[in-house]
Parts: structure tokens; C-alpha cells; sequence
């Protein structure tokens, strides 16, 4: 997969950013759970702590990020959870 | 007569409130808070439209993981039921702690899918406490009229994360055989136990 095909925009609250793979993929949710901290596990949706930052991490590829507005620094997480949930 | 007002930080709820504080109710406050799966967005505007109700005591429970439990080991089309049970039965137990009469929600009918009469109907046997509804039959336009009169509106409009745990094809009906199916494979007393022993209380004013 081509982890740079993502697209971030504003979810449909408008209450945050998310990333959205151009199709929904599944991810490996158990390297996401190797690789980082885990603040809560619901099987089909994790929150991950990255870079001081709560992310909501769905198995099917869409990332919600909680609090980040900074564009850039949404992209670079968004790259490192996608390289790491589809190695 | 006092009872305990299930603030979401929406529109509805405190206009429930203010219903019934019009009929000469006391009120105390719960927020159920879904963090990590949001923000503390609602609860914050919890406390400021309790404050704004003069409401005193707002008591916020941390029932994320709870709500994980619900995804990871039931149907999840009957998540949302299942969730407004617990959250019911939770705030059963704290009214029985603080010596309220009967609890009070936003609900509106047929205003979201946990809001059929099915729905509520099973939602309602969770608990024995009586379950007071003064928006049942409200047009949203009428609860938002209201809410701009009593200055609750602009405290609570303003973007939310939606849930995130909520399915897609949530159910609109439901039977009790069913839920409590469901739930025999949850410790739904354990639940709200801890629920209970690790909830904040925030005084207002």
C-alpha cells in the first residue's frame, strides 16, 4: 500500500481532523497495540498515545485526531500509524 | 422533590432540566463522559450549563472503557441501547446515593435511533427508579427556542466528536429477551460499581 494516499480533512462534526485511506483497509490493530501506547482498546477502534497526542485509530483505516489542528503534523502522524498498522 | 439530570452538554438535556426545575424540582447532575473516544468538550460545557441552570453538583462519570466493553463483547448494532441502559443504571445508583427521586433525560422520541418506542421502551426496563422525559414530545425547533430563551443554546451548540464506538446500522428496535442476552456476557453490576467509585464530583458554585 501506498502510505502517502491518504486524505485528511475535517470529520463531519467538524469537531476534528481525520485521515481516510482512499478505500477502507483492514489494519494490523495488534502492531498498533506492540507499537504504542494503548489508552483504550475496543476491539474494532483503538485510542493510541503517539507524540503526546491521543489518536483514534478504526480497523477499517480511518484516523481521528483528537485535538491536532497543525495539518502538517497530522500528515506526519497519519504516515507513521499507516506505515506501522499496514507493514 | 429532587432529581438527578443526565447532562450530555447537547441541546436537550438542559432544557429538560430547566422543565423541571420550572416545576419547582431540585436537580443535581450527571455527565457521562466517553473520553478517551472524545474530548472533554461535553463535560466542560456540562459544567458550564449546570452552573448556568444553578445546579450545584455535577458528578462526571469516566465510562469509556465500559463503552469499549460493550463494542468488543456485544452485537454492536445494539450498542446504543445497550450504552443508554448502563448509563441508566449508573445513574440509578448514584440517585440512590444522593437520595434523588427520579431521573431526568433529553430524550426525545423518534429523535435518534436509541429514541424509538421500542428502543426506549427497553432502554426504560433497566431501571426502577421513575425515568422523567419532559422533551418527549418536543419538535426540535421547539427545544431550541427554548434553549435560546433560557441562554443554554450558545453553551451548548458547537461541534462534538459524533461516537466513534456507534455503529453504523444502529438498531431501531429491540426486545428485552434479546438485550439481556446481550448482556449476560458483561458484569454490568461490576461496571457500575466502578463506575461509581471512581466518578468526580465537581461543585459548581
Amino acid at each position: 500500500m501506498n502510505h502517502h494516499q491518504f486524505s485528511i480533512e475535517l470529520c463531519k462534526t467538524k469537531a476534528g481532523y481525520e485521515a481516510t485511506l482512499p478505500k477502507p483497509t483492514p489494519l494490523n490493530v495488534d502492531a498498533l497495540r506492540k507499537h504504542y501506547t494503548v489508552r483504550e482498546d475496543a476491539g474494532i477502534i483503538l485510542v493510541i498515545h503517539v507524540d503526546d497526542e491521543d489518536v483514534i485509530v478504526h480497523q477499517y483505516g480511518k484516523l481521528i485526531f483528537k485535538t491536532l489542528t497543525d495539518n502538517k503534523k497530522i500528515t506526519q502522524l497519519a504516515m507513521k500509524i499507516y506505515e506501522t498498522a499496514t507493514a | 422533590m429532587k432529581g438527578l439530570l443526565l447532562l450530555s452538554g447537547g441541546i436537550d438535556s438542559p432544557v429538560a432540566g430547566y422543565r423541571m426545575q420550572q416545576l419547582g424540582v431540585d436537580l443535581i447532575a450527571v455527565h457521562f463522559s466517553s473520553e478517551p473516544f472524545t474530548t472533554n468538550e461535553a463535560e466542560r460545557k456540562s459544567c458550564v450549563l449546570a452552573e448556568k441552570l444553578g445546579i450545584p453538583t455535577l458528578y462526571v462519570v469516566l465510562h469509556g472503557s465500559c463503552y469499549s466493553l460493550l463494542v468488543k463483547h456485544c452485537t454492536h448494532k445494539y450498542y446504543y441501547i445497550l450504552m443508554r441502559r448502563l448509563m441508566l443504571r449508573t445513574a440509578e445508583a448514584l440517585a440512590q446515593q444522593e437520595q434523588c427521586d427520579f431521573l431526568v433525560t433529553g430524550e426525545n422520541l423518534g429523535q435518534v435511533a436509541s429514541q424509538t418506542l421500542s428502543n426506549m421502551a427497553t432502554i426504560t426496563e433497566a431501571v426502577r427508579i421513575p425515568v422523567l422525559r419532559p422533551l418527549l414530545c418536543n419538535d426540535k425547533q421547539e427545544t431550541i427556542a427554548l434553549a435560546r430563551k433560557i441562554g443554554t443554546y450558545d453553551l451548548s451548540k458547537g461541534p462534538e466528536f459524533c461516537c466513534v464506538l456507534g455503529p453504523k446500522h444502529p438498531a431501531t428496535q429491540s426486545t428485552i429477551d434479546v438485550i439481556h442476552t446481550e448482556e449476560s456476557s458483561l458484569d454490568i453490576c461490576g461496571m457500575i460499581e466502578q463506575s461509581i467509585k471512581h466518578m468526580k464530583c465537581v461543585t459548581v458554585f
